[in-house]
């Protein structure tokens, strides 16, 4: 990161720190699988964060739609309402032993 | 006070249910497209509905909905505000760094276009932790089997 500018003094532009992105952005670090699993030691640009971080989310967004082709399918067989309740059962076994929260 | 994850799984089973009370007969492919993107927004509805307005992420969902326009929107190219913030941006230089993944990462986060560039990256954190859950664990293992 580069170092402290000085803090601008016109109005309407936000008086944002770098260290406060730096904060951010290594908070946002630890989410990445992909930059996760480097050594505490490598640094990572802010910029390969971000554009990692891009990445990370259109896929995130690809495995929905794809769980949701699949969910809408499922419903779709002849046996939607046993498909249905599979699919209830599932999820609320699934919440009953995740201990996960964000 | 139950967890997102519990309010999540709760309000998208009731949107399952819905869905397939009305399902229809037919297997056409506009049915199954329609279908589909129900399913789609259901999860995404679920999910910022489960978040409430306390994330400007889950707002922008949320009012997406509302105006029918999520759908649109995951295409749409660029708008008013993407102008705005260009402007916004360029007076700032500081924020000349990185523009490039910035402006990516503002189009992938809902409502992203219009907030600083502290408050998108808090919202993104806050957004990829509630994508991981729509996305992975009940749903996958269900369907792997």
């Amino acid at each position: 990161m580069s170092s402290r500018r000085s803090q601008s003094t016109q109005p309407g532009v936000s008086r944002i720190s770098d260290e406060q992105i730096a904060d951010l952005v290594s908070k946002l670090q630890q989410l990445i699988p992909e930059i996760r699993t480097r050594r505490r030691s490598d640094k990572v640009s802010a910029s390969k964060v971000l554009q990692e971080t891009c990445n990370y989310i259109r896929s995130l967004h690809r495995e929905v739609d794809d769980l949701s082709d699949r969910l809408s399918a499922l419903l779709e067989s002849t046996d939607g309402d046993s498909a249905q309740a599979a699919i209830i059962r599932s999820l609320l076994i699934k919440l009953v032993w995740s201990n996960w929260s964000p | 006070m139950p967890s997102i994850k519990t309010r999540f799984t709760y309000r998208f089973i009731r949107a399952v249910q819905k869905l397939n009370k009305n399902r229809g007969v037919s297997s056409s492919m506009k049915e199954t497209y329609r279908r589909y993107h129900m399913i789609r927004v259901a999860s995404y509805a679920s999910m910022a509905s489960a978040v409430g307005s306390k994330r400007a992420w889950s707002q922008a969902v949320l009012r997406k909905i509302r105006n029918h326009t999520l759908h649109r929107d995951l295409k749409k190219k660029c708008g008013i505000h993407a102008l705005i913030r260009r402007r916004k941006v360029s007076e700032n230089p500081r924020n000349n760094l990185n523009f490039h993944q910035e402006n990516d990462l503002r189009k992938l986060v809902p409502g992203g276009e219009d907030m600083d560039f502290c408050r998108l990256l808090n919202e993104t954190a806050h957004y990829i932790k509630c994508l991981r859950t729509q996305g992975l664990h009940p749903k996958t293992q269900l369907l792997e089997r």
